[in-house]
């Protein structure tokens, strides 16, 4: 066991290495940034006879490759993660994530509509992506990763993030769609 | 500590009370800094983990999102908590990613972020806390705390220090207070114990305040005083009496010492006084053998032989009195005797002495007969003594009178001379035995001082008393001697009976048996006075012999004769008597031995009377005179020959 753990120690020396010198990927760090939103997310039962947590990526292979390296093992709520590649949204079935990578062509509207009013937490790295339906949203500042939310989107599809995730975030947008949930406005006046 | 402990019972219940509350506070002390002690980390660490544990939560987001400046806020945010001196936030995988010091940390933040438990180093707590979201770690915090626990404990010792010094302020006083209900009664018996030490009062008592084991030691000391006291009082007692039994004995002793010094002068006295008659006897026996002494020479010669012989006889018969007061076997023969008979035998008595010394006697005698019961011999032995007395102690020519006189049922006799008189010292003592006048006219007649003694011995075993008085030295005295009288005896009668007594006598024959020729020549010589006929004997045969002719009334037997005793005489006698003639003899013994023996011999050999030497006349004449006979006591022996 203690060599067991020397040899861990030992292992893990060149990660710190990395770290301490500060030379992450943006994709492993929006990897990571990925699966703790979910951490922060209230998410509702899950729909009938499905077990695991779906995080659905389209548009961006190498944070998709991060994921799928990063998330087996984690679960949200007893519910173990699982990665999905999409090609088209037309492949998108019952997801708990849907990330939409900056190398997703279409419109991210369209993304929104096709999600619908679904519990779906949706992730986009797109400027300006907040005002098309995102939740979430990626932004890199003075070569840091940051993100912005906006609580509408969320509320409107029936979730409820944590104030501590807002916390964090870069910029919390609340005006960015018409409320769709009679209990928004209160929200948003709280938080103003 | 010891001298505290040698002090008063007072002193020694604050410092028991100071001490108990010592140690009471003590122990609660040490207990409560041992528990504070361990109090302090538990508590420390506790709130530090609940802090590192609100630190590790709050950092979740800025370790989750790479977010520095917040997990810095949230570190500033905790740095300014009073205690905690250094904070810190690792990543998961060790690195620093926001620290915190204060101003007084100087020591250096963990390199790296590990899970360790809580350590203390030095003056510091350091304690780590991982930092964990949904079941994955993501980094750690580190909390290091200023562990106070020396500065603490002072603190603690401090507040400690001065509960103690109040609390010891508190107990003394009051102790002080409580004490008072204690030692106050044991005070209070102390201060009486030491007042009944310096007064010697026993009488004093403690009085009981309480109800405890004090009130109890004061009953119980109040009780032993009283034992005390008791005892005390005993002993008091005893000494009294020791020292009246001392007093007494002294005074016992001193009487014996003054009887035993006048025994002494009485002997003296006595070996002159029977020596001086010898020489004048001897030259007149000398003159009567003289050839051609003139008869007028021979009668004065006689007559100086007859006066010193009787001088003689008195003093023996004084010397017999005084060995029998002093063995209390003096007695006397009460009868019915008239007084003026036993006045006039005395004033006989006396007579020859004062013719000598040319005294004038003036006699009042009672004119009708008073009548006294007593021993009419005594009796007359006791007024001539007093007049013996008042002749010897007044001058030649001197006046002695004698007087009578009844009152109440008393007859007074009063002895009075002209004489040189009594000094009140002589007054107190003279009635006492062998006490003489030390200047009293000698002259041959100095007597042996036990005349008084005698006579007053005398009066009081006949009811009666006698007096001394003196107005001085001379101015002569007075002696008076008080007795009841006899008055149911005043009969004409009696006085007949009485009269008839001292005149009549039969005339008897008697045989008279001694080996002592001249005894019992003289004895013959004076029963033929008496007008008896006399048959003389010198031993038992020619007793016997002797017997049968004269047919004796009387036989007076010599106990110890030679061949055969008097008892063995008597036997014989009697049975030749009893053979040869009706009449029976009386027997009578005379014996130089007294003895209790002797008299019984005598009763069994048939003797009526017996009579000790020397043989006392008037013993004789009353056997002659057949008076009422005493069978064993036989009548006093009285040498007047």
């Amino acid at each position: 066991m203690l060599l067991t753990g020397l040899l861990g120690c030992l292992a893990a020396a060149p990660a710190w290495a990395q770290e301490s010198e500060g030379v992450y990927e943006d994709e492993e760090v929006k990897a990571a940034f990925i699966y703790h939103f979910a951490t922060f997310v209230e998410w509702p039962p899950a729909g009938e006879g499905r077990v695991d947590f779906r995080v659905a990526v389209i548009g961006d292979d190498l944070v998709a490759a991060e994921l799928e390296r990063f998330l087996p093992g984690r679960d949200i709520g007893g519910r173990p993660m699982r990665v999905e590649r999409l090609d088209s949204l037309d492949e998108l079935g019952e997801v708990d994530v849907l990330y939409v990578g900056a190398g997703y062509d279409g419109r991210l509207a369209q993304v929104a509509a096709v999600v619908g009013d679904r519990p779906v937490l949706i992730v986009t790295d797109a400027p300006d992506a907040l005002s098309e339906g995102s939740m979430i949203n990626f932004e890199v500042v003075d070569e840091r990763v940051r993100f912005e939310i906006s609580l509408t989107a969320a509320q409107r599809a029936g979730l409820d993030l944590s104030s501590r995730l807002l916390s964090a975030a870069m910029f919390v947008d609340t005006q960015s769609a018409l409320p769709r949930v009679s209990g928004t406005p209160t929200i948003m006046a709280a938080l103003l | 500590m010891p001298n505290a402990m040698t002090g008063s019972v007072r002193r020694k219940v604050i410092v028991i009370i100071l001490i108990t509350s010592f140690v009471a506070l003590l122990v609660s002390m040490v207990a409560l800094l041992s528990y504070e002690a361990q109090a302090y980390r538990s508590f420390l660490i506790n709130d530090l983990t609940t802090q590192a544990e609100i630190l590790a939560v709050n950092s979740v987001p800025a370790l989750a999102f790479n977010d520095p400046d917040a997990a810095q806020t949230n570190v500033d945010l905790l740095g300014n908590r009073t205690g905690i001196t250094a904070a810190a936030i690792y990543t998961k995988d060790g690195g620093l990613f926001a620290s915190y010091r204060s101003g007084e940390y100087t020591g250096a933040l963990p390199e790296r972020g590990e899970l360790r438990e809580p350590v203390v180093e030095g003056s510091a707590l350091k304690l780590f806390h991982p930092i964990v979201n949904n079941g994955v770690t993501l980094g750690t915090v580190y909390l290091q705390a200023s562990y106070a626990l020396g500065g603490r404990i002072a603190d603690y010792l401090l507040i400690l220090g001065a509960t103690m010094a109040a609390s010891l302020a508190v107990a003394a006083l009051l102790s002080l207070w409580l004490q008072r209900s204690v030692t106050a009664p044991i005070s209070a018996v102390t201060g009486i114990a030491q007042k009944i030490v310096d007064e010697r009062n026993f009488n004093l008592r403690a009085s009981r305040t309480t109800d405890d084991e004090i009130g109890t030691l004061v009953d119980a000391f109040n009780a032993m005083l009283g034992e005390v006291g008791e005892r005390q009082r005993d002993l008091e007692a005893t000494n009294e009496k020791l020292k009246a039994e001392s007093d007494e004995r002294r005074k016992a002793e001193d009487a014996l010492r003054l009887a035993n010094q006048r025994k002494d002068e009485f002997l003296a006295t006595l070996a002159h006084e029977l020596r001086n008659p010898l020489a004048p006897m001897v030259n007149s026996l000398a003159l009567l053998e003289l050839p051609g002494t003139p008869p007028e020479t021979g009668r004065r010669a006689r007559g100086i032989i007859e006066r010193q012989l009787s001088h003689m006889v008195r003093l023996i018969e004084d010397l017999l009195d005084v060995s029998r007061i002093s063995q209390g076997k003096l007695t006397i023969h009460r009868e019915q005797v008239d007084l003026a008979l036993v006045l006039r035998n005395a004033i006989d008595t006396v007579r020859p002495l004062l013719e000598a010394k040319d005294q004038q006697l003036i006699a009042g005698l009672p004119q009708t007969p008073v009548y006294l019961q007593g021993d009419a011999v005594r009796l007359s032995q006791v007024f001539s003594n007093l007049l013996n007395n008042a002749s010897k102690y007044t001058a030649d020519g001197g006046r002695i009178g004698i007087a009578t006189a009844i009152a109440d049922g008393r007859a007074e006799v009063t002895v009075s001379d002209n004489g040189r008189g009594i000094t009140p010292a002589t007054l107190d003592v003279m009635f006492e035995m062998f006490v003489q006048d030390a200047s009293a006219d000698q002259r041959g007649q100095a007597g042996l001082g036990v005349g008084l003694a005698l006579a007053k011995r005398l009066v009081e075993m006949h009811g009666g008393e006698i007096r001394a008085a003196s107005e001085g030295c001379g101015k002569g005295s007075t002696f008076t001697v008080t007795m009841p009288v006899d008055v149911a005896a005043a009969l004409p009668a009696a006085e007949e009976g009485k009269r008839r007594e001292f005149a009549g006598r039969e005339r008897y024959r008697i045989l008279l048996v001694d080996d002592n020729v001249d005894f019992a020549t003289t004895m013959a010589m004076l029963l033929r006075n008496l007008g008896h006929e006399v048959a003389v004997a010198h031993d038992a045969p020619e007793a016997l012999a002797a017997a049968v002719p004269f047919r004796p009334d009387f036989a007076f037997l010599d106990i110890g004769l030679p061949t055969m005793d008097g008892y063995e005489l008597a036997r014989k006698l009697s049975d030749t008597l009893a053979h040869s003639q009706a009449r029976n003899v009386k027997l009578v013994a005379i014996s130089g031995w007294g003895q209790k023996e002797d008299r019984r011999r005598a009763d069994a050999a048939g003797f009526g009377w017996y009579l000790v030497k020397p043989v006392d006349l008037d013993s004789i004449r009353a056997i002659l005179d057949a008076l009422p006979a005493v069978s064993a006591e036989p009548v006093a022996p009285r040498a007047r020959i």
